[in-house]
């Protein structure tokens, strides 16, 4: 009992803040969602009027739309990529430990300013990137003056970012058995079938688990459109992010903010819990899944 | 001794809880400040600490922290801390420090703030520090009109803001065009056809401002009338929708595909911007205040920028109606306990003679008539900065505070992207501007109390 008293007090500067600087915020966009609120006169309550506007929100609709599509592009290539790189530093090569570095490093820089600009000046007409499709001939292509171009400019920026999950995935690959692939070479199994039928089974509490990550991080991505394309061409990289920031801190509504957080929230919450079903299906535990 | 080590930690951890929760209270047990009037008002503090929060480059932010050193050096026992910030996030920096009661002594506003924060004693009332603060003498009334909420003096704005044209001399001349002779917008036409593919002679940061000009020349009316009303039709919106898409078609005005994929989805200065600095975009329309640091930027690559009358359609019905607006405001925070050592220092911003010649015009030109001697004194408003500023004298300042909100400004964006790029006509375009256009401001209208 002593103990226990011990360690909670330990543990309370995190508990504090925990209740202090998340519980408590959440309860209260919670109540300001439900009132009309701009931060200089007092909330007026209003029931789930921000809701129902949302939902009658063109804009907010659309914002919504850009997420998923950004989600269900970024998330399956950041992972693929990620995937791949984390293979190939598995093997055995010289200065190993600079190429994971340098391959991570994208992960630490995230989506600053400098990288915003860095990533601007790439995807202009006369850029780094349409130079390259120069030399095979294809035409320059308006990365950002295009709905289509703008999305595939944030979404690459997202997959560029792969470092996190890149260290999962190796992390994985090193704790596999070594037995399974000496038996599936003296079965005469390809390096391809062996990758297939055995190394992706065994790391898919890996893959789940980035999966889950990732498919958070990116339903709640603010930096890369805010510093790459903003709004973007008619709106099309307006996320979700985005509209809830604008709503708060550039037409002062926070009680609208506040809505479209906890749609967003929900959505994230109800993709989790659908992700978190399907496992069964597909994820391999080597105990079982028990504890 | 294990004990006592054990028991230390305890207690730092328990204290570091306790530490973390008061961070989070309320700051709000500062003292209110005394009412009545200017003669009765009385400081807190016999050594008073301000805080003055700006934004801006760096040479605005040396000049203002120069400006702070000498104040407190003719005014012993006052300290002023500075607290600069960039160009970007500024509602939300404020907006945050407002409602968490950290805003410092002496803020700087948006015009739009004025209003929007200074009803129901939002603000000091400045008439209360008349004594110390002049403000009588130094501006002009119905200038002075534009910081006023419910008949108090809640804020101090600073300089007239006008819109006017700006062209890149050096290209223009390379590419054949005499700037002398550039009146009307069939001479920019003209022009136009001599630049090379991909050049323009003018860009705007939003086509809001060229269609509202338009619109404004030929109804003689602003946008909205002081109650924050519509003055425009749909019929007008289409109207002067059309004229600018035919700019853009003769290629006068830079197209929006081409700002997308140069500058970016959001209204920004283009000083720093390849596209104005490399002659791409030759000129432009923007806030005579706010284009020094653009004259500057075409300087240092050896061109040379100059200010030309802003044309005038044919059918005008009365000159050339350009947009005018207080450039930025000053007020002083609502509870502030040292009122009168505040407005000395505020005072000495706005009027002193040595503390305007350290800022010079990093804020554009003051509209105070004191400020102005100073600057003039110095030398400091001559060239460029005199320029601007003689071209921007209007009678009035014809905006209403919100004419810059953020989402009016995006109804026209969103919707000449959607014309542009193919997805609506420009019929189905002015409809949107005119219906998104009335239902905001009738909203803004509502929040900032105009009756």
């Amino acid at each position: 009992m002593k103990n226990q008293k011990v360690g909670l007090i330990y543990v309370s500067p995190w508990i504090v803040g925990f209740l202090v600087l998340t519980i408590w915020p959440m309860i209260m966009s919670l109540y300001y969602a439900l009132t009309d609120y701009n931060m200089i006169f007092k909330p007026n309550f209003i029931g789930l009027q921000n809701f129902i506007n949302l939902f009658k929100d063109a804009t907010f609709m659309g914002s919504m739309r850009s997420t998923f599509i950004y989600v269900i592009f970024s998330v399956p290539l950041q992972l693929a990529f990620a995937l791949i790189v984390a293979f190939i530093l598995n093997f055995k090569l010289k200065g190993i430990g600079l190429f994971r570095t340098a391959y991570y490093i994208p992960s630490i820089l995230g989506g600053n300013v400098a990288v915003g600009i860095l990533w601007r000046f790439m995807f202009q007409p006369t850029g780094l990137v349409n130079n390259f499709l120069g030399t095979f001939g294809i035409h320059p292509i308006g990365w950002l003056s295009t709905p289509t171009g703008a999305m595939t400019s944030i979404i690459l920026l997202k997959v560029w970012q792969f470092g996190s999950s890149m260290l999962i995935f190796l992390a994985a690959l090193k704790d596999l058995p070594t037995e399974l692939y000496e038996a599936a070479s003296l079965d005469n199994a390809s390096k391809w079938q062996q990758f297939i039928h055995i190394t992706i089974p065994l790391i898919t509490p890996s893959i789940f688990f980035n999966l889950i990550m990732q498919v958070n991080n990116a339903f709640q991505e603010f930096n890369g459109p805010y510093l790459v394309t903003g709004q973007g061409p008619l709106k099309s990289t307006y996320l979700a992010s985005l509209f809830i920031y604008d709503s708060a801190f550039k037409q002062y509504n926070m009680g609208y903010a506040s809505a479209a957080s906890w749609v967003l929230f929900i959505v994230i919450v109800l993709i989790t819990i659908i992700l978190f079903a399907t496992q069964k299906k597909w994820v391999y535990y080597s105990d079982g899944g028990n504890d | 001794m294990k004990n006592n080590w054990k028991k230390v930690a305890l207690g730092g951890a328990a204290l570091l809880s306790l530490i973390t929760l008061a961070a989070c209270g309320s700051s709000s047990n500062s003292a209110s400040a005394s009412k009545g009037t200017s003669a009765q008002i009385k400081d807190a503090d016999k050594s008073p600490k301000l805080s003055f929060w700006w934004w801006g480059n760096d040479d605005r932010n040396q000049a203002t922290m120069k400006q702070i050193k000498n104040f407190e050096a003719e005014n012993s026992g006052i300290s002023v801390e500075g607290r600069p910030s960039g160009f970007g996030n500024l509602d939300q920096v404020f907006t945050t420090q407002y409602a968490g009661g950290t805003s410092a002594d002496v803020m700087t506003l948006m015009y739009q703030w004025v209003p929007q924060y200074g009803q129901n004693g939002g603000f000091y009332d400045l008439n209360k520090l008349s004594k110390y603060l002049d403000l009588k003498d130094n501006y002009d009334k119905a200038f002075l009109k534009t910081g006023q909420v419910g008949g108090k003096q809640v804020a101090v704005p600073y300089g007239e803001n006008v819109m006017v044209m700006w062209v890149n001399k050096t290209v223009f001349e390379k590419n054949g065009v005499d700037v002398t002779k550039l009146k009307t917008w069939d001479d920019y036409i003209n022009a136009a056809k001599k630049f090379p593919k991909g050049s323009y002679p003018l860009c705007s940061p939003t086509w809001r401002f060229p269609v509202t000009i338009y619109l404004q020349q030929k109804l003689n009316k602003t946008e909205f009338n002081a109650k924050g009303q519509m003055n425009y039709t749909e019929k007008d919106y289409l109207d002067g929708m059309k004229w600018y898409m035919s700019l853009v078609k003769d290629g006068v005005f830079v197209p929006r595909s081409d700002y997308l994929a140069n500058v970016g989805s959001d209204p920004v200065s283009l000083a720093t911007n390849k596209q104005e600095f490399t002659g791409k975009y030759a000129g432009g329309i923007g806030w005579n205040q706010g284009l020094q640091s653009d004259y500057d930027a075409l300087k240092g690559v050896g061109d040379q920028m100059e200010i030309v009358p802003y044309p005038v359609i044919s059918d005008a019905k009365g000159g050339a109606n350009i947009l005018s607006k207080p450039s930025m405001a000053f007020a002083i925070k609502k509870d502030e306990k040292n009122p009168v050592a505040t407005a000395k220092f505020l005072n000495d911003f706005l009027n002193g003679e040595k503390a305007n010649q350290i800022l010079g015009t990093t804020r554009g030109v003051p509209a105070s008539k004191s400020a102005q001697k100073a600057l003039e004194k110095s030398g400091a408003l001559a060239g460029f900065a005199k320029d601007a500023n003689d071209a921007g004298k209007v009678d009035t300042m014809s905006e209403t505070p919100f004419y810059e909100d953020g989402t009016l400004t995006s109804i026209y964006t969103d919707q000449i992207e959607a014309v542009e790029l193919g997805k609506t006509s420009v019929k189905e375009a002015a409809h949107e501007v005119y219906t998104q256009t009335k239902a905001q401001a009738a909203k803004l209208a509502q929040q900032m109390g105009l009756k």
